[in-house]
């Protein structure tokens, strides 16, 4: 039961992401990027929730993102299905509130999708335009990604501590002496 | 007092679970399928434009809206006070704009003499357009695709024209009840048939994902042996176009060159829409028809 409110929890910041990202975010354009918050939402919540959350939430993701804009239904929700379930194998070995880890998950992944986006959408017609794409689409977009993940994910690890996560045995046990 | 890793998992009472790597298996073979079928049929379309419609854009249109709103209020209180005296210098112009119109109006009638004597079709000014916000951009950085607040329950439909302050935006490529999605003709993958205004010279543009931040798009495949095309002239959608009304305004050249073959010219154009301040759209409520021709990917 748990498992499946953490679920609802999980789709319900992935569709607050995805709106803020097309919606509020498109009027602000300091740098003219946007940082990509559905990468941090998919691999922050894979990271709390494990990698079967994560395929599920990073296809939900995925599937938001082809419904209303994606070329092919399908591409992103691989990708972010994907990413959702590499990032969720990492559970359990890392502290919660850890930062660097976590961010250095998340550029990775934002550079993995960014080029399998370059992929799909340029080299497959041709366009060798590699090099560019990098160095003016991909490293700005990372650059945001990171600095929205410095304040995004400790909101997200907050969440999950005060909501979503089960307690340990010892909080257990200090509830139950607690109510004796 | 930070807690240690969580490898902690309590639930005794947990049910037999499938791993995840079986999950991702069935995922991925689930999303190439998906991918085969919407890119070899429009089978799925129906479903997905109304699950967006509910899901998604009613946020997005609530967002714009309540963003709009504030921004409005904000504005208004900060006008309040040179509203005031601006008003008793509109008052003056306005008798002065008045006589100049009735000089502009004698010039309209001439001008339409001359078109006639021209033969110039029908201009895009006298088609029926109407107007519609943009709710949302693409999630990535470059595809210059948007939706747009109004759809088929509008009248609109796929491959109808979309324009702004006077020059072309793009086309329509899908559409909900309530939205549609518009692929502007900077995207990389746009094409879009044009011809220069004065020498009536048919040129290929493009979109082009390494010049727009240098704020150009690109023309190819333009036949001016005499090199009478230059600088600054205006390039306008083309009458052979299969998806675009002729006549709308695309850009302006910036430069030319000879191709290698020596026949043809390319170089890149500066467009007349502004694509980072986008906000409002006119979507011309027309679409081009071309009776027994197969529609190709890309506007042409």
């Amino acid at each position: 039961m748990k498992r499946f409110v953490n679920l609802l929890i999980g789709m319900l910041v992935v569709l607050v992401c995805f709106v803020i990202q097309t919606a509020v975010l498109r009027g602000s354009s300091i740098l003219s990027f946007r940082p990509n918050l559905l990468i941090i939402a998919v691999v922050s919540l894979s990271l709390f929730l494990g990698d079967s959350a994560g395929i599920f939430l990073g296809f939900f993701a995925g599937i938001l993102c082809d419904v209303c804009f994606g070329p092919l239904l399908g591409f992103h929700a691989l990708l972010f299905a994907w990413t959702g379930y590499l990032c969720g194998r990492f559970t359990g070995i890392l502290f919660i509130e850890d930062l660097k880890f976590p961010l250095l998950l998340i550029e990775v992944s934002d550079f993995v999708y960014c080029f399998c986006c370059y992929i799909f959408e340029f080299m497959f017609r041709a366009r060798m335009i590699a090099g560019f794409f990098i160095t003016n689409c991909i490293i700005p977009e990372m650059v945001c990604t990171l600095l929205a993940g410095v304040v995004v994910y400790p909101l997200l690890s907050i969440l999950y501590r005060k909501v979503m996560r089960e307690k340990t045995e010892s909080q257990k046990r200090q509830e139950r002496s607690e109510h004796a | 007092m930070s807690q240690g890793p969580n490898i902690e998992k309590i639930d005794k009472e947990e049910k037999f679970q499938i791993p995840a790597k079986y999950w991702i298996l069935f995922i991925s073979a689930l999303c190439v399928i998906l991918i085969v079928v919407t890119f070899n049929t429009a089978a799925l379309d129906g479903v997905t434009d109304t699950g967006a419609g509910y899901v998604v854009i009613p946020f997005q249109e609530g967002v714009t809206a309540v963003g709009g709103a504030l921004r409005q209020h904000a504005q208004s209180v900060k006008e309040l006070r040179s509203l005031r005296e601006e008003n008793a210098a509109l008052r003056s112009e306005l008798d002065d704009v008045k006589s100049e119109l009735s000089v502009l109006q004698q010039q309209s009638y001439e001008l339409s003499r001359l078109q006639e004597l021209y033969r110039v079709d029908q201009q895009y000014v006298s088609y029926e357009k109407t107007g519609a916000r943009i709710i949302a951009k693409d999630p990535g950085n470059w595809y210059h695709t948007f939706l747009i607040d109004k759809g088929s329950d509008d009248g609109l439909a796929v491959d109808m024209n979309v324009i702004a302050s006077g020059g072309l935006v793009g086309r329509i490529t899908k559409t909900g009840p309530g939205w549609s999605r518009v692929e502007s003709i900077i995207n990389d993958n746009a094409n879009v048939a044009g011809c220069v205004l004065s020498t009536q010279d048919d040129l290929m543009v493009s979109g082009d994902l390494t010049l727009y931040s240098e704020g150009m798009i690109r023309f190819s495949q333009l036949v001016d042996s005499e090199g009478a095309v230059v600088e600054g002239d205006k390039v306008v959608t083309s009458r052979i176009s299969d998806k675009y009304l002729p006549g709308i305004l695309i850009g302006y050249i910036s430069t030319t060159h000879r191709d290698y073959n020596n026949i043809t010219r390319s170089g890149y154009l500066i467009p007349a829409v502004d694509f980072e301040h986008l906000d409002t759209v006119l979507v011309i409520l027309r679409t081009k028809d071309i009776p027994d021709e197969e529609e190709t990917e890309s506007g042409k």
